[in-house]
């Protein structure tokens, strides 16, 4: 089959596009692998961080509990006499 | 050079020899390009929670803003490619020049004007991706199919396309817009009527030619030269809303008092002459303006 130079041209262009789709794909694989792991990782993170948080405040109530006894406890008027 | 002359040129260039990679590179407005870019990424900068955000899709973000502005910018060349071929400064493009065809370039535009909407919504977000895709159909048909050959007021309207990227970087990262995009918003939005009407002074007969309403063809160019500076003075204090308003410190404060004032003296300098050499410089300093005083933003954010 003979190839004239507007198939040559026609050739040209669309390799080009081929290349741009081959591409495109790529990017998107790439993309879709980086929002997957590096996102996964701060999500994992994110949760250890509100974990840890979680844990302090739970300390800070249950330590100001205590305090509360022990004042509750300093208040409240004993039967034994005093000497 | 007649319009049947140009039009003879361009019938027979477009056989002449067949595209090549750099002619529609040109075809994206490379130089507009950049100045989107740039404030686009002057935009994500500022935007609480970058670090947040990989690297690599902050690339491929602004590479999606790139390619869409100049999309936008080959459909744009399409449309206009009978003007073009008419004015100096447009007929060296490669569509008048007959180096890419008209209906390559406009596939070229759409298919790239859409596959950047999509990579932008995919990687950071759709508001970013929706803003985008806004301010292409806002470029294409409000400025260039509708408002450019109707009305004088085509690039006071027109403008608002090119002053959304500073607003998408900042949705990129944040998911919405808040005042300061906003404000950044108006600065390019002021900044393009004298940054416009300085190029359209000296290049007049260029678009008397191609009967562009262009301000300085309708109102003649001493009514242009006060608006240019009507325009500046508003822009002034518009460029010190973000020190003011405290978005940001006391380094753009002073570089956008400096820039902005010297801004105004351009337009007075015009203004008070008819050489268009003055014209000329104010158009430069326009460009480097802007430059300089996104770059204040994104230094004072650190």
């Amino acid at each position: 089959m003979p190839v004239s130079d507007l198939h040559k041209q026609k050739a040209k262009k669309n390799y080009a596009v081929l290349g741009m789709l081959v591409a495109f794909i790529a990017l998107i694989f790439v993309v879709t692998i980086i929002k997957m792991s590096y996102y996964s990782e701060k999500g994992r993170e994110m949760r250890e961080e509100s974990a840890n948080q979680a844990q302090v405040t739970q300390g800070d109530e249950s330590n100001s509990g205590a305090l509360n006894e022990s004042i509750q406890e300093a208040l409240t008027p004993t039967d034994e006499p005093s000497e | 050079m007649s319009n049947t002359a140009t039009a003879e040129l361009y019938e027979a260039n477009l056989t002449e020899r067949e595209s090549r990679v750099s002619d529609y590179f040109a075809l994206l407005k490379p130089r507009v390009m950049s100045l989107v870019v740039f404030s686009g990424f002057a935009g994500l900068w500022v935007a609480p929670g970058l670090a947040d955000i990989h690297p690599f899709l902050i690339i491929v973000s602004m590479l999606a803003l790139a390619v869409n502005a100049g999309a936008a910018g080959a459909i744009n060349m399409w449309y206009d490619r009978d003007i073009d071929a008419v004015m100096n400064r447009t007929r060296g493009r490669p569509i008048p020049m007959g180096r890419v065809d008209a209906d390559e370039a406009l596939s070229f535009g759409i298919v790239m004007s859409f596959f950047s909407v999509l990579v932008m919504g995919l990687c950071l977000n759709w508001v970013a991706a929706g803003i985008l895709a806004f301010a292409n159909l806002f470029y294409v048909v409000v400025y260039t199919m509708w408002l450019k050959r109707r009305t004088p007021q085509n690039i006071v309207i027109g403008g608002a396309a090119g002053a959304f990227p500073p607003m998408v970087g900042w949705a990129a990262v944040t998911g919405d817009v808040t005042l300061f995009p906003v404000i950044l918003f108006a600065i390019i939005f002021f900044w393009t009527p004298p940054h416009f009407w300085a190029l359209s002074l000296y290049a007049n007969s260029d678009y008397k030619r191609a009967k562009i309403p262009m301000m300085t063809v309708t109102a003649g160019a001493q009514s242009t030269k006060w608006q240019m500076l009507i325009y500046t003075l508003i822009l002034f204090p518009i460029t010190l809303m973000p020190y003011m308003l405290g978005f940001s410190g006391i380094v753009y404060g002073l570089s956008a008092a400096l820039l902005s004032g010297f801004f105004v003296v351009t337009a007075v300098r015009v203004l008070m002459s008819d050489d268009m050499k003055y014209a000329r410089l104010m158009f430069g300093y326009s460009v480097f303006y802007l430059f300089a005083l996104f770059l204040a933003v994104m230094i004072d954010a650190g």
